[in-house]
């Protein structure tokens, strides 16, 4: 409209408006990355260790706890000059930006290259999620002798020789329970930092609420392990410990979650409220409340998908006779056979399942333009 | 009856209100007239307690309201945007007040129904707020307030984010209902219009102190200063007296040259059609460049309407200079 060529508003306008989500996306992906387990605890050989597998081989293999708690220590410094940096970069370049739903702006990609673009974007996606996803799925019925159920009837017996203590099958309900009692957890904790941080506008107790995401889970299970058993913290053998553990994994999303709902209640219907007779606690109850209800339940979602699939933290603390699935899928992996082989992949399709239907909760939950995921 | 003596609200080092003095009686319709940043929105925030800040007395009856918390005085604000609660449907922040009163069910539905009735919204009850207009979101806001019947009503420019027609229509509406209902109402707004036609008594605001106090004919006859008199469109001028007066425009007269003693002679600067008459803005000679034009209104049916870099001369009866302070 003011003459800017098409190139030329994408970099005077579109770009200096995204540069700090694209300063977030990359330091939330780095991050991720940066304390990533599980993927390279099982894909990487010796040859690709990071500090995430070699805490884990220190402690697990070597029983070297000095040598962990100190790789520990350099992960975290780096993670906390990260989250600093980011911090510092957000709010260096935030403007206020007048955005509106997503809904109102979202349009089809028209030129064809747009479209092709877009499109190899979603089919790369789809190849790399996919593939592994429907591969698993297929060969977790691909029994030696035809198509069948024998992998997850496996899950229902113990063999002689093996290293689990129990019957694979109890693993779903260690998940769920420990699941739900994370959920709860966190999302308590997470509100209640939410509801500080919404209350409050300075930028350092945001890095704060942020830590635990960029904390690898690997570190909290590690420090929980090598935290708690002395007495009188000798926790080791509590139900709890995992789910709290899960719960501090969970909590940096369900603070996501919640924080932009909390910050964007309007003052003046609270200030309403009391005109109309309703005093401080009853305003809460009234107006925060139910608005908040709703991302709570949202929040609840992720934080319950994140605990059923947690990983790092709970392979460290949790008991040998008590194994969630992911640590069940990774112990079965450990095993020899191709029976144990099988195992694990129906354990992992039943995760997956577990994990779709929490998910699925969320979508169902979740209001348009409410939440920051 | 509410009593506000020094009531001074500030804003980091900012004085929005800054000393105001005012009583409103039982049953009267008091409206705070100002531009945009006047601290009128502020006054009233601070008399329903919601700025715990303000310093100053409010009282009601003669008790000082300074420990009441705003949920206890029995005041109702009807605000500027409506804050209705966008979770609950109309009926939902209609009987919000009423339940908070603990009052049974029946009654709720029953006063409910009566206020959405008053405002014209009977059978609204269960649409959602979101489907509303703003017209009808704004009859809601004030079917909340009323529905309370809080002892007294205060509103912040309840009619801003309306049309032209709908705010003419409602502000004679509003008036008859106030009276009808014997309430006690503290009326705020930017549109002198709107203050005229509503209030028994007029309050200009300006720079968050109290211009002038007065009944609204009071008031526009007798502008108590040049930003009174300038606020609601008269000119302050030099051009016909030694000192400044004001001078309503319609007083204004445009004469031939030579034909009147006292005529003063200028050039047009602008003309501006407004339905029965041109408005004129007229650069005086004899005051040189920086100083204001001089508004004119000439009645659209005069013979020869002056356009602009018209030279023209300008007369105005004695009896319609005003001495202002």
């Amino acid at each position: 409209m003011l003459g800017a060529s098409r190139l030329r508003t994408f970099r005077e306008v579109t770009l200096p408006a995204l540069r700090p989500a694209i300063a977030t996306a990359g330091a939330v992906v780095f991050l991720f990355t940066f304390t990533s387990f599980g993927v390279i605890l099982i894909l990487g050989g010796p040859g690709t260790a990071t500090l995430e597998t070699e805490i884990y081989r220190q402690t697990a293999q070597f029983l070297n706890l000095p040598l962990a708690a100190a790789l520990t220590v350099v992960q975290l410094v780096a993670i906390v000059v990260l989250l600093l940096l980011t911090s510092w970069i957000e709010g260096r370049q935030r403007v206020s930006l007048s955005l509106r739903a997503a809904a109102e702006t979202l349009r089809r990609p028209r030129a064809a290259g747009a479209r092709v673009f877009v499109g190899a974007n979603l089919a790369l996606m789809a190849v790399l999620l996919g593939v592994p996803i429907g591969v698993l799925v297929a060969r977790s019925f691909d029994t030696p002798s035809g198509l069948g159920l024998d992998f997850y009837r496996a899950l229902g017996e113990v063999h002689a020789g093996s290293t689990l203590f129990v019957e694979p099958v109890h693993a779903i309900a260690n998940s769920l329970r420990f699941a739900v009692a994370a959920t709860v957890i966190a999302v308590i904790v997470g509100g209640c930092a939410a509801f500080a941080l919404a209350s409050s506008r300075r930028r350092g107790l945001d890095a704060l609420v942020s830590l635990p995401l960029g904390v690898s889970a690997v570190t909290v299970g590690f420090g929980f392990l090598i935290a708690l058993d002395h007495a009188p913290l000798d926790f080791r053998g509590s139900w709890w410990l995992v789910p709290i553990a899960q719960a501090l994994v969970a909590v940096p999303f369900v603070v996501r979650v919640m924080t932009p709902v909390l910050r964007a209640i309007d003052p003046r219907l609270r200030d309403a409220a009391a005109t109309l007779g309703a005093s401080p606690a009853r305003v809460w109850r009234e107006v925060d409340l139910p608005i908040v209800a709703r991302a709570a339940l949202v929040a609840a979602g992720f934080a319950f998908a994140i605990s059923l699939g947690e990983f790092g933290a709970t392979v460290f603390i949790v008991r040998p006779d008590e194994p969630t699935l992911p640590v069940l899928v990774y112990r079965l992996l450990g095993q020899p056979g191709a029976l144990n082989f099988g195992a694990a992949m129906a354990a992992s399709v039943i995760l997956m399942a577990l994990t779709a239907l929490a998910i699925l909760g969320i979508e169902r939950f979740r209001v348009g333009t409410v939440g920051s995921f | 009856m509410l009593g506000i003596a020094g009531l001074t609200v500030t804003y980091d080092g900012f004085t929005a209100v800054d000393a105001v003095d005012l009583d409103v009686a039982d049953r009267e319709i008091v409206c705070i007239l100002g531009p945009s940043g006047s601290g009128k929105s502020s006054l009233l925030r601070a008399v329903a307690g919601l700025e715990p800040d303000a310093r100053g007395l409010v009282s009601w009856n003669g008790d000082d309201l300074a420990r009441v918390p705003p949920h206890r005085r029995g005041f109702g604000l009807m605000f500027q945007d409506h804050a209705l609660f966008p979770h609950r449907d109309v009926q939902g922040n209609v009987a919000f007040g009423l339940r908070m009163q603990r009052l049974p069910r029946a009654e709720i539905d029953t006063r409910t129904g009566d206020a959405l009735a008053l405002v014209g919204l009977a059978g609204f009850e269960h649409r959602r707020i979101r489907e509303l207009s703003g017209g009808e979101q704004q009859r809601v806001a004030l079917a909340r307030a009323l529905a309370a019947e809080p002892r007294l009503l205060m509103l912040d420019e309840p009619l801003g984010a309306l049309d032209r027609a709908l705010r003419e229509r409602l502000v004679a509406e509003l008036r008859a209902l106030f009276v009808r209902l014997g309430l006690t109402t503290l009326f705020v707004t930017h549109d002198h219009d709107e203050a005229f036609a509503l209030a028994d008594r007029l309050v200009v605001m300006h720079a968050g102190r109290i211009e002038q106090i007065g009944t609204p004919a009071a008031v526009w006859q007798q502008p108590a200063n040049a930003f009174v008199a300038r606020f609601l469109g008269w000119n302050v001028t030099r051009a016909f007296t030694a000192v400044p007066v004001a001078v309503r425009p319609e007083a204004v007269e445009v004469v031939e040259q030579g034909e009147h003693r006292n005529a003063v002679a200028g050039e047009v600067v602008t003309r501006t059609f407004r339905r029965d008459h041109f408005l004129l803005e007229v650069r005086i000679d004899a005051l040189g460049d920086d100083a204001d034009p001089v508004q004119v209104e000439v009645p659209v049916d005069t013979p020869v309407i002056p356009d602009v870099g018209d030279r023209v001369a300008l007369a105005v009866a004695p009896d319609d200079l005003v001495a202002i302070d």
